[in-house]
């Protein structure tokens, strides 16, 4: 057997003994956060469920955070630091109910072998101690409504992200709304989590709110499919009541790093829909967003039927528009004690010296209603209408144009929010944001109809009025939903988009709004006329989990992952089985703080993203690697933890200590052996 | 016969040039005010309340909710002194616009001023 140099078994202890110094400090770094999992099983109880456990040694530390970690995990304790749990005794045993009220505790109910108890948490662990007969106690048997789910998620391949893996788990998506009501039992059935942060920016500021008073059900309806989209989204509902609220909205979004925003509401009379900035309306709010790294995704509108455009024309020379023919009237239908709501303007923004007019009549020919605003030069080319059906009015309303004062003939629009125009003009019926460049338009097709169209005789088509292409993409409607039954319209097409590109996002990190407005359309189904069309924009939402995400962009705001989950640290999550695991988040926030705000970083991410799934597949099918890869990570998540606690300059200078150290010790280790 | 015939056509007649005959007021809103129509017509309802009711309006303690576009050429000091001058309680503002709680009595005068260039109804999202 040829003998080894003496000098490589020195270098060869030398590199051993650096390892084992560097594993060995980092890890005590990484013991300090209580980060070891691996003998944990050791310590549990074998007469509590572990939940209950940790629930009371969390008590120990503060009453704070048992409040905490009980809320997390939705378990229920009461202002006096009571909670109800099921005590299973020993069939042979009868335990007395007189001995649990000397812990404190209380029996509710009690059948065969099961006590339902009211307990102090602090002596749950004294009770299945001392109490002899106590088998186990645990949290109480629940039934699990039966969540309603969109048929959307499937039909737009959202089911294939979600058995990845993908679920939109540190994404932060916000859905901003005209109203929330019915939150509590949606979030009581298990339509919606209970960590949705709800806000109100309808005041003065956006404040927290809890929406206990809300009677606008929209918004609640719409979160619920993008919750079924992406069940790992972090969800921030704002409610809104106009153009101005949505600018507060917005900077909310921005300043609390979301990634998403939904907006399945549309807005007339504030440009001439042609995606032009004026006076802060929602365009310039939407185009705002995407500037700051927002995905914008918004519903075209309902209004295909519910529009009506033409140049003005007067063929009889009375001053009133011929809207065909000789007829000079839009009708609407409309019942008792419905709110008419109709709006004209007319290509001459932003301010004018144009004057139309707008009127309502009754089924009767009585004048009931009028919008005569000035236009003598500054003022919007603007009337809208407000009219309440008395409970004695079901019948047809008829709508007159007149031109006051105008040099030419103005290309008009017309919008009835809530009825139908007869004739209508399906063609270009988009209503604002839904023509801002910075948003992605979404149209609806029925889900019963969704692999052959048609779109929804209501999705709003384009194109917008300066020539642009619009809607961007379909998605389904009429689908199943806990608020509404059958949600039908763009609003739920829109949610479905907004949850896809929480789904993308979730799986490549570094995507841009920029990026997802591509990735969106690139993987869609196309429908209608080949390529971009007016009706389907690209096509039908389709979420293909084998195709690749292409992230060119860079993204300058430092990345689309919130601070709240494992998104894209595979081989972390692969290793330590949860990318809510500690270790996992200290690694993906050592990610998002360190690598994602310089070139550098985020082309090793970018690469890591690629190549890692594979590496990570095979970890996870391999207990023994999981525990090498895990001891491997322990000095990285040191070194990580370091970082964060006390900046990137410590843990340098901490590094470049320990660096000397080890050459020192080296040296020393040489001069030693040399010496023998 | 024959009569029957003009009966007819005077009917016809008179049915085709009903809507000719409709009432087209002008009743706008005076030179000068920078008020939209709406609410023109709340300022000088005898019943503003049941105005605004009828007409879905924001309507509270004889106050309404509006947007104020300033002048964008118009000074902070300027708008400051219109602002306490109308007893305007300001909810939010952003740029040249404003959204305040408006007396109902001080509309006109309000949509009068120099520093203002139009006063309408909130801009309110559809679901």
């Amino acid at each position: 057997m040829p003998k080894v140099p003496k000098i490589i078994t020195k270098k060869l202890f030398i590199i051993l003994s650096t390892i084992l110094v560097v594993n060995f400090s980092f890890s005590i770094a990484g013991f300090a956060k209580n980060l070891d999992a691996v003998f944990k099983k050791k310590n549990v109880h074998p007469k509590m469920t572990s939940r209950l456990e940790k629930l009371g040694k969390e008590f120990k530390k503060s009453e704070t955070a048992a409040r905490l970690f009980a809320l997390k995990r939705n378990i229920k304790i009461d202002k006096e630091n009571e909670i109800i749990v099921y005590v299973i005794s020993d069939s042979k045993v009868y335990i007395d109910e007189a001995t649990f009220e000397s812990f404190g505790a209380k029996v509710i109910k009690r059948s065969d072998t099961v006590l339902k108890i009211k307990a102090p948490v602090n002596m749950l662990k004294t009770i299945a101690d001392t109490i002899k007969g106590v088998s186990l106690i645990k949290l109480p048997d629940t039934p699990l409504p039966l969540a309603v789910e969109s048929e959307g998620v499937v039909l737009a391949g959202a089911s294939d992200y979600h058995i990845s893996g993908y679920t939109g788990s540190g994404v932060k998506v916000a859905i901003i709304d005209s109203g929330f009501a019915g939150l509590s039992s949606a979030i009581s059935k298990g339509e919606l989590p209970n960590n949705v942060v709800k806000v109100d920016c309808t005041g003065p500021n956006c404040v927290s709110t809890n929406f206990n008073f809300e009677t606008e059900k929209h918004g609640t309806a719409v979160t619920e499919i993008v919750y079924d989209m992406a069940p790992g989204t972090r969800l921030f509902l704002i409610k809104i009541g106009d153009t101005l609220d949505l600018i507060d909205a917005k900077n909310y979004a921005i300043n609390q790093g979301i990634k998403i925003i939904n907006f399945s509401l549309v807005v007339a009379n504030t440009n001439f829909y042609d995606g032009e900035c004026w006076f802060l309306n929602p365009v310039c709010t939407a185009n705002s967003a995407y500037t700051n790294n927002i995905l914008w995704v918004t519903a075209a509108g309902n209004e295909a039927n519910r529009h009506y455009e033409a140049i003005f024309s007067d063929m009889d020379n009375d001053g009133l528009h011929n809207v065909s023919g000789s007829d000079e009237t839009l009708n609407i239908t409309a019942a008792a004690s419905d709110s008419i709501h109709v709006y004209l303007t007319w290509d001459a923004w932003p301010g004018t010296n144009q004057d139309y007019d707008l009127y309502l009549y009754d089924s009767s020919d009585n004048l009931i209603d009028s919008s005569l605003n000035l236009q003598t030069g500054t003022q919007l080319p603007t009337e809208e209408i407000v009219y309440s059906v008395p409970v004695d009015g079901d019948g047809t309303y008829h709508l007159v144009i007149n031109k006051s004062h105008a040099t030419t003939n103005h290309r008009l629009e017309v919008y009835s929010a809530y009825h139908k125009l007869t004739p209508a003009v399906s063609t270009s019926s988009l209503l604002s944001p839904a023509d801002a460049d910075g948003a992605i338009a979404v149209g609806a097709i029925d889900q019963s109809d969704w692999a052959t169209g048609d779109q929804e005789p209501f999705s709003s088509q384009g194109p917008t009025n300066d020539g642009r292409i619009k809607p961007d993409i379909c998605g389904p409607d009429g689908i199943s939903n806990d608020v509404f039954g059958t949600f039908y319209g763009t609003s739920a097409s829109c949610a479905h988009v907004a949850g896809a590109a929480a789904l993308i996002l979730s799986r490549n990190q570094i995507c841009s709004a920029s990026d997802l407005m591509n990735a969106l359309p690139t993987s869609a189904i196309d429908m209608g006329n080949p390529g971009k069309d007016n009706i389907y924009g690209y096509g039908r939402l389709n979420l293909d989990i084998h195709s690749d995400i292409v992230c060119s962009d860079v993204d300058e705001s430092g990345g689309g992952i919130d601070g709240g989950g494992g998104g894209g640290c595979f081989i972390a999550t692969a290793a330590y089985g949860s990318s809510m695991a500690p270790h996992v988040e200290i690694l993906r926030r050592v990610r998002d703080r360190f690598l994602l705000n310089n070139r550098i970083g985020k082309s090793f991410v970018n690469f890591y993203t690629k190549y890692s799934p594979t590496a990570a597949d095979f970890i996870a099918g391999h207990d023994i690697l999981r525990m090498f890869v895990r001891m491997g990570l322990f000095p990285l998540v040191g070194i990580g933890w370091v970082a964060l606690k006390f900046g990137p300059v410590f843990t340098l200078s901490l590094m470049l200590l320990f660096s000397f150290l080890l050459i020192c010790l080296a040296r020393r280790t040489r001069q030693l052996l040399k010496v023998k | 016969m024959k009569r029957f015939i003009f009966i007819t056509a005077a009917v016809f007649f008179l049915g085709c040039t009903a809507i000719a005959q409709k009432d087209y007021p002008e009743d706008k809103p005076p030179e000068g005010l920078k008020l939209s129509s709406i609410l023109y017509g709340l300022a000088v309802d005898p019943d503003p309340e049941d105005f605004a009711n009828k007409h879905n309006i924001s309507f509270h303690k004889n106050r309404v909710k509006v947007f104020i576009y300033f002048d964008p050429a118009s000074s902070e000091p300027d708008r400051k002194k219109i602002i306490e001058r109308y007893k305007l309680i300001v909810e939010k503002k952003s740029m040249d616009l404003l959204r305040a709680l408006v007396p109902v009595n001080v509309l006109i005068p309000l949509s009068r001023e120099s520093v203002i260039w139009s006063i309408k109804l909130p801009d309110k999202p559809i679901p």
